[in-house]
């Protein structure tokens, strides 16, 4: 369950490429890029215990009253909660400031909407949140080449990354498709 | 380099995307799409502009994240009340637009919340996005299947006005690469346009 979940969420459905969900996040990122892991550690740790809150929450409390739909609520809460209990830890024992909740937010959300049990949740969320650290330094190496490349326009950048980020998409998804069905191209 | 004023509409159309590959390509999704995006635009500036009246101290922003999902909710639920297929395709991307940096960047800034001058500011960019992401459902659509469509009842009714069998631009790398090719052609105007910028100052000064 887990290799299958893995080759899932990282290659074919990837939280980051397809759901669009930390785009903004990453390509802010990788401008400068500042202590990398000790921010991956913070996203995982506050992800599952956020999912895992939830999850138990929407199951057994809102479930039986059909009153699922509302759990956005609860998981904003333990978001929030997570994020600031984690950053101020952080802040306590390693004194640098490492505060951000956005991504915790949506992977979680994913998470909690897409699972069937709560293994399965806890599991998306951790692939998810490997597969946008495992993207930075793919992202900086781009950004590296088209800094050094001769093309001349402004916001030369925005442009070329996200013509990479499709073409890449295109690579990933190419041996799955009938390529010469009409439809497709 | 890019200028203060592009790297503003770059970070805005990069938080426009999650909500463009989730939903589905056609004309009528992004029409609920759009109708959310006003709804919390012009509420959530109503209830800032009031509590700036009261003194809430620092808890403004959360009292506004949570009545924004909470919009959201209602919202959702209502559109399953009107047509049911179309709450399920649309339930996920939904719940992007409260947490997006469309309306919490204008609704979370420090200035302008004391004169009622502030609504018509916000209506104006929401009017902005609104029309530009109008225009890419339409130009998505129309490249892809050849058709316009509506919300119905029963889901999605489609207009088709030529058969088209080239479904690339509805697709997700096929999204990535319509934005970049809308950004080259924003720089190119732009640049035009400042060309006559500069014919017209230097036609002042002599």
């Amino acid at each position: 369950m887990v290799l299958s979940n893995l080759i899932f969420y990282i290659f074919s459905a990837s939280c980051i490429l397809v759901y669009g969900v930390g785009i903004k996040d990453l390509l802010l990122t990788v401008e400068n890029p500042k202590n990398v892991f000790l921010y991956s550690v913070k996203t995982l740790l506050s992800t599952i215990c956020t999912v895992i809150l939830t999850w138990v929450i929407s199951t057994y409390v809102l479930g039986p009253k059909s009153l699922s739909d509302i759990f956005p609520f609860f998981l904003l809460f333990f978001a929030l909660t997570f994020s600031i209990l984690l950053s101020f830890l952080f802040k306590l024992l390693l004194k640098k400031e490492i505060s951000e909740f956005v991504l915790t937010f949506f992977i979680a959300f994913l998470a909690v909407n897409e699972s069937t049990t709560l293994l399965h949740g806890i599991i998306i969320a951790i692939v998810a949140t490997i597969g946008f650290y495992a993207l930075i330094p793919i992202f900086y190496a781009i950004k590296y080449r088209i800094n050094i490349s001769l093309v001349n326009i402004e916001l030369k950048k925005a442009i070329l990354i996200l013509v990479s980020i499709g073409i890449i998409l295109i690579l990933l998804f190419a041996y799955n498709i009938s390529w010469f069905n009409f439809g497709v191209i | 380099m890019p200028t203060k004023h592009q790297h503003n509409i770059y970070l805005y159309v990069l938080s426009l995307l999650p909500i463009l590959l989730v939903t589905p390509a056609r004309l009528g999704c992004g029409m609920i799409i759009i109708l959310l995006i006003n709804l919390s635009m012009i509420l959530g500036t109503t209830l800032r502009f009031f509590m700036n009246k009261i003194d809430t101290g620092n808890t403004d922003r959360l009292i506004l994240l949570l009545f924004l999902l909470f919009l959201t909710i209602i919202y959702k639920r209502l559109l399953v009340i009107f047509s049911p297929v179309l709450g399920i395709l649309l339930s996920f991307a939904l719940y992007f637009i409260p947490l997006s940096s469309l309306c919490l960047d204008f609704l979370f800034s420090k200035d302008n919340y004391d004169s009622p001058r502030v609504f018509g500011i916000n209506m104006l960019y929401s009017g902005f996005f609104s029309l530009f992401l109008f225009l890419l459902f339409i130009l998505r659509e129309v490249l892809s299947f050849g058709s316009v469509s509506i919300p119905v009842k029963t889901g999605i009714k489609a207009f088709e006005f030529f058969p088209w069998y080239s479904s690339f631009w509805a697709t997700i790398p096929g999204t990535f690469i319509l934005m970049a090719l809308i950004f080259l052609i924003v720089v190119f105007i732009d640049k035009q346009l400042d060309i006559v910028r500069k014919i017209n100052i230097e036609k002042t000064k002599a």
